[in-house]
């Protein structure tokens, strides 16, 4: 190897030992809890925020700072979601889905809470916790926090083995929780643990990575985030695989900035470079096996819509007092019917037990083609959306729950990164159709196009196929066995959700008259995803009506809607759950 | 004072009401079986005592373990409080060998217990409960509990895929930890032949509607 390869991997290290801590935290976790801590993306920003704010804003030294962060906030946030919110879900049996739309709303609810807190605009002044400087040694540059950074996921990796080899309750705990706890093996308490190291280790990621970075709140969730790749290529199993994965990546994409490319290649090139992990993501949720049961994700979720107030009726109360809005809010207005849209694709997905965390991506797919297709791009958004949707969709077809989850948001995640934020790819104004050029035209076809897919959806859900993708969401086995072609409904549903998803993004991008790549990145689809799961995905009038007030918070307070929705998705669960028994306890005594 | 008693449950599974009010009382010392067909609700009602019920379903009732409210207690507050409950399916560790699994649920003093009874285990000792077959995890499931310091057993469907000979071995086994040592062992069993002379009292379930004990 000549010495500019071997400084570059040496180079690489330290930020593939960043990613081999953030992916055992993630497996230290899904190891003894069994649930897959999608929000430890938002722990490593919020800590290396929170880190950020102490040494900045408060002048404290900033060994001090972390040492607060990492092992005193750390801890007691890791505790806390577990009593919280994680244990209690658990304990009622709580499926797939559930806890990983709480996993979102821990997500959307710190990033939200980052943003009302520290801004939204991008920094660079995060302080390091490792000293800086290189040393010259056997003729290779190495920067002087790689040997700590390498003793760190040493010792991690080390206490982690010991742990998971502990007496057999420990590793009872780990083979079956639920099982564990029947037979009063103390799996409360280890899960406890588990989150506790799990959240640690994320915030050791994010004070780690952040002086690497220019962030802002989303940004700094979602690079942490694509380094779940590791874990799952591991397997959600092997440390040692993964701190393997997470060196091999993080080399591979130090030596890239080696090769130089010219032209639309070298474009390319640079793109793989910076996003090697989310390729090592998507490449992993396609290729490793399933890990996790063949539970349908939103079996328990409410299915039932609301019989108060019809969609319908919502849209005309909204188009009637359009007619009396200023010029500035009715052009704020008309994000509503399109995040209608893409809300309501969600509803598409669940008539088939489906679910995806990569509606944003479709949605920017849509609005990539409104720009395309002047004129008559909304028209094409849809095909454009439901192409897409088919070719992401194809590799995890047969995946069900946490795994589809996962992999649907690494599909939106290099949508984002290969597509949407790449100038390439991007036009650099979106028309809308000649006859709808007015805000108010505009938002009266918007509207239309939504009553369109109300009745598309009536169709679906009510119509001759409503039984198959019945069958389809209770008993993937028993609607084989049925012989109803399940890989085939399944592409159907994702095409019709893609097409859906895509046609609400084309309008937005129409009704900006511009593409603005960041309305569409994946912390925006979670989001979203966390607000339909909020209200309930099958219930259209709550869509629409969680539209209206994403959009008008956002209109007010930068980062509100995330707050909200991160709110709402843990407590509304809770309290529908409580209403239940309530009205069961009720009907008892009638 | 009664083990445990349930007072009243009800019970409801999207909308449909799965148990009616039922009543049910176990003492210290007894040995019972819960009898009735498919769909009565047996191991409805033993999920919703061990606090396995799931979030699908809704309740309402009283749950009390050695006369203290247990209603609101998860799953493992009620195991250390000494309910031992044994489900149907997925009641072995299988990424766990066979001794492993006994040491997990019964303690070390316990395995040495149960290879001692059951020697068919001891064959088995390091070999992963995962690759067992269905007849061995039930017997493995069933010895965990039986050896194990559980003072309140409940057990769904016990004998289900045992071989003949072990299925009346594991019911002596089961009455006699109820009578020797005190505890109070109730399983979930459809077929009433199969545990008439084994039991000391039937609680016969219909269609969640009635539990009418009697003694065998």
């Amino acid at each position: 190897m000549s010495s500019g390869a071997a400084d570059l991997a040496v180079a690489g290290l330290g930020t593939g030992a960043v990613a081999a801590l953030s992916g055992l935290g993630v497996l230290a976790t899904y190891r003894v809890t069994g649930v897959l801590n999608v929000a430890f993306g938002a722990v490593g920003m919020f800590a290396a925020y929170l880190e950020r704010a102490l040494v900045r804003d408060m002048h404290l030294p900033v060994y001090v700072a972390g040492f607060v962060v990492v092992l005193c906030f750390a801890p007691v946030l890791g505790f806390c979601l577990e009593a919280a919110v994680f244990g209690p879900l658990q304990a009622r049996a709580a499926d797939a889905g559930r806890l990983l739309t709480a996993g979102f709303g821990v997500t959307v609810l710190l990033v939200g809470i980052a943003t009302a807190v520290w801004g939204e605009q991008a920094r660079t002044d995060a302080p390091s916790l490792l000293p800086g400087g290189t040393s010259h040694i056997g003729g290779v540059d190495v920067p002087s926090a790689v040997p700590i950074e390498l003793a760190i996921v040493l010792l991690v990796a080390l206490g982690l083995t010991w742990f998971s080899r502990g007496g057999p309750a420990i590793r009872a705990v780990i083979d079956d929780r639920r099982l564990a706890e029947l037979a009063g093996l103390p799996a409360r308490r280890l899960a406890r643990v588990g989150w506790i190291l799990g959240t640690m280790l994320a915030a050791l990621t994010g004070v780690l990575l952040a002086p690497q970075l220019r962030f802002d709140p989303p940004t700094l969730t979602l690079v942490i985030f694509e380094t779940l790749g590791v874990a799952i290529a591991a397997r959600l199993r092997s440390a040692p695989l993964a701190i393997l994965f997470a060196f091999g990546a993080a080399i591979g994409q130090a030596e890239l900035t080696g090769v130089h490319l010219s032209g639309a290649a070298g474009s390319v090139l640079d793109a793989v470079r910076s996003n090697l992990f989310v390729v090592l993501l998507l490449l992993a949720t396609w290729a490793t096996p399933a890990f996790s049961g063949a539970v349908s994700a939103v079996s328990a979720l409410p299915r039932r819509g609301s019989r108060l107030l019809p969609p319908y009726l919502l849209l005309i109360v909204f188009a009637l007092f359009a007619w009396v809005l200023r010029p500035v809010d009715l052009h704020a207005g008309l994000a509503i019917p399109a995040l209608a849209l893409v809300l309501l694709s969600f509803r598409v997905l669940h008539s088939a037990g489906l679910l995806s965390l990569g509606q944003a991506g479709l949605a920017g797919i849509g609005a990539l083609a409104a720009g395309w297709a002047s004129g008559w791009g909304i028209l094409a958004a849809p095909l454009a959306g439901a192409v897409v949707a088919v070719v992401l969709a194809l590799p995890v077809l047969r995946q069900a729950g946490l795994h589809l989850a996962v992999a649907t948001l690494a599909a939106a995640t290099a949508l984002s990164s290969f597509l949407f934020d790449q100038p390439l790819f991007t036009p650099s104004s979106v028309q809308r159709p000649s006859f709808a050029e007015s805000d108010r035209a505009f938002l009266y076809l918007e509207l239309a196009l939504v009553v369109l897919a109300l009745l598309a959806l009536t169709a679906l859900v009510h119509g001759p196929g409503a039984l198959r993708l019945t069958a389809l969401r209770d008993s993937e086995n028993g609607a084989r066995t049925a012989g109803i072609a399940v890989d085939l409904e399944r592409l159907a549903v994702f095409a019709g959700a893609g097409a859906v998803a895509a046609l609400g993004g084309a309008l937005w991008a129409a009704g900006d008259q511009v593409f603005d790549p960041t309305a569409f990145e994946p912390a925006q689809g979670l989001i979203w995803f966390a607000a339909a799961a909020a209200v309930g995905f099958a219930d259209s009038t709550a869509l629409i009506a969680a539209a209206i007030v994403l959009v008008i918070a956002d209109s007010y307070v930068a980062g509100a809607s995330a707050i909200l929705v991160g709110a709402a998705t843990l407590v509304l669960p809770r309290l529908r759950a409580r209403w239940e028994g309530v009205t069961s306890h009720a009907r008892a005594h009638l | 004072m009664p083990a445990l008693t349930c007072d009243d449950v009800r019970l409801r599974y999207g909308g449909i009401e799965v148990l009616h009010g039922i009543r049910l009382a176990l003492a210290y010392g007894t040995f019972s079986a819960l009898v009735g067909p498919n769909g009565a609700g047996k191991t409805t009602l033993l999920d919703w005592c061990a606090g396995a019920a799931t979030e699908a379903s809704a309740a309402s009732g009283t749950l009390r373990l050695d006369g203290r409210e247990a209603t609101t207690w998860s799953a493992s507050r009620r195991a250390s409080a000494g309910l031992r409950y044994v489900p149907f399916e997925r009641n072995v560790f299988p990424g766990l060998s066979v001794l492993d699994n006994l040491r997990a649920t019964a303690g070390p003093v316990g395995s040495e217990s149960a290879f001692s009874r059951f020697p068919e285990l001891a064959r088995l000792a390091s070999r992963p409960a995962g690759v067992l077959s269905g007849g061995e995890r039930q017997l493995l499931a069933v010895a965990g509990a039986l050896c194990g310091r559980g003072r309140i057993l409940l057990l769904d469907e016990p004998t289900h895929g045992l071989a003949p000979t072990l299925v009346d071995r594991v019911l002596d086994e089961l009455a006699r930890i109820a009578r020797e040592d005190g505890r109070a062992v109730l399983i979930a069993e459809p077929q009433l032949n199969l545990v008439a002379r084994h039991v000391d009292f039937v609680w016969a379930l219909e269609r969640g509607l009635r539990l009418s004990a009697s003694g065998a």
